[in-house]
């Protein structure tokens, strides 16, 4: 038995990070028990908090909140949680990891459009500097540079995919492809192999010199992401400044740069904040006894152990992260074995176009307004024990681009839930 | 491209790829992995066919036989031993074979381990505990044993060290020469089973050797386990906390004039893949008037035997290189790591002092 802590957080997703942080700040003792890196190390650091609605674009997603279903995680947890949520991340990264958003011309916040790699945009909330688009959208040349070797980003159906949105109209897209940093090797490069070539002196001057004839013939430079590994901006900011025009990377496919930057900034934070983190330790069940949970058990390949706390926040992820865990016949949430609603007919679980919303991405964990899970009857499962992030159900986050943004402010109500700190929409 | 991913191809005959061979199986990859896939196992295995098929060279028959050859030496004494080993001469010559110059070989210690606790009186009915000293502890650094020893004697326990334990083989597997980690395992299996039959716990203070127990013999050898059972060996560390929590040990009092001990503790790779946490910056933060800073910093480079490597030792200390500076960067002038080479490494890589937790425990304790 592990010496007992305020509590426990169970993952180390964006949820779980920002749930211990924030459960730290509050007052508490807090322990992280994680399972491998989370699945913050295969995103692109940026914070999407709400971008379509039943398949319309949304431009304020304050402003339409209240249009989700009852059972949504910001409808349970209420537009005002959401924000301060929010704005605990912006505070606690203002150093390591700046976080921006965007504005309309009434300085009213709005979500702003982040360019990918396959040349789409997406609609996100808050993002760092590496990922800053607004001069984009006044631009009048943009550049978009591959790099020799790297399979992810082809610079052609890039400016192509670019080229047909409504709001880039106009813009001359130039093409160019770097070339190869490494010489030829024997593998199928990564961004994250070039971020970290980029992050020595050596690497940064092959890629100012690769970029040098286009120092100021541009206005942007859209790139993959390989700025550097550290959060923070610095390498963004040099290049900026060496090539006489605005330098932003594009959104690309895993292993996350920017997830990884961002992720390296939260458990710095995490770190400094004294957060005792198990690694390596998959947590498989709980002791519960009057319907308040005791304790949690891990089996790592050091053999089982438990960990006491007086409350518990789960941040273990949804179906592929393994918070829950699905059958043909049925899904649970892995740890408790509550019960996860899943529609019987197998056609049913999944829509009809597959880059739209499916069922079978609304199912998790049902809760209360303080996110404590409801059993079959509608009743709390458990007085201490809080649910977060992708666990829970009522949210497609592929569809509505809200995966980042329900990850941060669900994980955040949990922390001040589990401390105590009272909800008005609580009655208990 | 080594992993699972490389499995692939190689399995179907497809392609031989040489960087395995830079693999340092520090096991980083098993705790990132949130699926369970045993990929250091993976490409330990594919080296082993690799070294099935091409023999390892004698550089790497020496950094994995440390046990033999210690044994080989044993008339000798440990000054011969050390000048012997350690003169430029000699390292010009290991060089050339591919043990790098600079690279911080350890120093044979005066007395193994064995041959000091034979004669070290412990408490007479007691609580019994069995101790896997692994090579480390027996051939360089005796102390962090007999530190464990007076500390568990301090619980009333008496240690035994069984004759029947040889090396964990984890030298021998990262090295490629599974056959004689599985003659090894097969020995200390015999030995933990038998412990098992009379009740009694059988500890290690070496993080590696444990994991190669608890972790990496289910993967390599599951015949074996099957054949004697859990390789039940628990972490030493873990062993004291638990004692300390149901007051098995008496901590020294908080009270004025407890001497200030700062201390920067590693936790080695071996150690966070096991999955149980750190119990030893827990316990001594326990001690009266001691602060312990985790730094956190990721791994050392040594992983065992591969910083000693010509053709890895740069990669070796490019990989420790933000440990060594936040260690250097911190205010304390002694670091604490339970893993033996991790220690030779940070000591070579900060010029700071490096000590088992155990050996901090009893200094502390026996000061009262």
């Amino acid at each position: 038995m592990n010496r007992k802590t305020d509590v426990i957080v169970i993952g180390t997703g964006l949820t779980g990070l920002t749930a211990a942080l924030a459960a730290s700040r509050f007052g508490a003792s807090v322990r992280l028990i994680a399972t491998g890196a989370g699945a913050l190390s295969i995103s692109n650091g940026c914070i999407d908090l709400l971008g379509y609605v039943n398949g319309t674009l949304v431009e304020a997603p304050f402003a339409v909140m209240e249009n989700l279903p009852a059972n949504h995680p910001y409808r349970l947890i209420g537009r005002e949680a959401v924000g301060q949520a929010m704005d605990f991340l912006q505070v606690e990264l203002k150093g390591a990891c700046p976080l921006n958003g965007a504005a309309d011309d009434e300085g009213r916040a709005v979500n702003t459009l982040l360019p990918t790699v396959a040349g789409t945009l997406k609609p996100s909330w808050l993002f760092p500097d590496e990922l800053d688009p607004r001069p984009l959208f006044s631009a009048k040349k943009v550049l978009v540079a591959g790099i020799k070797g790297l399979r992810d980003c082809s610079p052609a159906l890039v400016a192509a995919g670019l080229g047909r949105q409504s709001c880039l109209r106009g813009v001359d897209f130039q093409k160019t492809t770097l070339p190869d940093p490494f010489d030829g090797v024997h593998r199928a490069v990564s961004p994250l192999d070039i971020a970290r070539f980029v992050s020595t002196d050596k690497g940064l001057g092959w890629l100012l010199t690769s970029l040098g004839r286009w120092a100021g013939k541009t206005d942007v430079i859209l790139l993959p992401p390989v700025c550097g590994c550290a959060a923070g901006g610095t390498v963004i900011k040099h290049l900026r400044s060496e090539l006489r025009c605005h330098v932003e990377e594009m959104l690309s496919v895993p292993p996350g740069v920017g997830g990884l930057r961002l992720r390296d900034a939260l458990r710095q934070a995490l770190h400094e904040a004294q957060i005792d983190v198990i690694e390596n330790a998959p947590c498989v069940s709980a002791e519960i006894f009057d319907g308040r949970c005791d304790s949690v058990t891990t089996a790592g390949p050091g053999g089982q152990m438990r960990h006491a706390a007086g409350t518990f926040i789960v941040a273990t992820g949804g179906i592929l992260g393994g918070g829950v865990t699905v059958t043909p016949d049925e899904a649970r949430e892995s740890i408790f074995g509550l019960p996860v609603a899943m529609p019987k007919d197998i056609l049913a679980r999944s829509g009809e176009k597959i880059f739209d919303a499916h069922p079978l991405s609304r199912m998790g964990v049902g809760v209360d307004a303080s996110l404590r899970a409801l059993d079959a009857k509608g009743d709390v499962f458990c007085d201490n024990v809080f649910f977060a992030g992708r666990t829970l159900g009522g949210y497609d986050d592929t569809a509505e681009k809200s995966g980042n943004g329900v990850a941060v402010a669900t994980g955040w109500t949990a922390a001040r839930a589990a401390c105590g700190f009272c909800h008005t929409g609580v009655s208990s | 491209m080594i992993g699972p991913a490389y499995e692939r191809f190689r399995l179907l005959g497809l392609h031989e790829d040489e960087t395995l061979q830079y693999c340092a199986n520090c096991k980083n990859c098993d705790i990132s992995c949130p699926h369970n896939v045993p990929v250091s196992a993976i490409n330990m295995m594919a080296r082993a066919e690799q070294c099935r098929k091409k023999a390892p060279c004698l550089r790497d028959w020496i950094v994995a036989h440390g046990e033999t050859m210690a044994k080989w030496l044993t008339p000798l004494p440990a000054a011969l031993k050390n000048f012997g080993m350690d003169n430029p001469l000699t390292r010009k010559v290991l060089d050339k074979i591919g043990i790098a110059e600079k690279s911080p070989l350890p120093l044979f210690a005066p007395r193994t381990f064995r041959s000091l606790v034979r004669r070290l009186h412990q408490p007479a009915n007691a609580k019994k505990v069995a101790f896997f000293p692994g090579c480390y502890t027996n051939i360089y650094n005796p102390m962090t044993g007999i530190d464990l020893v007076r500390v568990l004697n301090r619980a009333g326990y008496a240690v035994e060290v069984p004759d029947g334990f040889v090396c964990c083989g984890l030298p021998l597997i990262s090295n490629g020469f599974l056959d004689e980690a599985s003659a090894n395992a097969e020995k200390n299996m015999a030995v933990i089973a038998r412990y098992r039959k009379e009740g009694v716990p059988v500890i290690a203070t070496c993080p590696s050797c444990r994991l190669m127990f608890i972790q990496d013999l289910r993967e390599f050898f599951p015949e074996i386990v099957e054949r004697y059972g859990e390789p039940d060996v628990g972490d030493a560390m873990r062993f004291i906390l638990d004692l300390v929590e149901t007051n098995g040990i008496d901590l020294p009092p908080t009270r004025e004039g407890n001497i200030p001990h700062h201390f920067i503790y590693h936790a080695p790779c071996h150690l966070r893949a096991q999955g149980q946490g750190l119990p030893s910056p827990e316990l001594l933060r326990m001690l009266p008037g001691v602060t312990v800073d985790n730094a956190d910093a990721g791994c050392c480079g040594i992983s065992g035997s591969y910083g000693f490597k010509s053709e890895k030792y740069a990669i070796s200390q490019k990989i420790g290189e933000e440990l060594f500076k936040t260690i250097r960067e911190n205010a304390a002038e002694t670091v604490v790591t339970e893993c033996g080479t991790c220690r030779q490494q940070i000591r070579h890589g900060t010029g700071k002092d490096c000590l088992h937790p155990v050996s901090v425990l009893r200094r502390i304790l026996d000061r009262g």
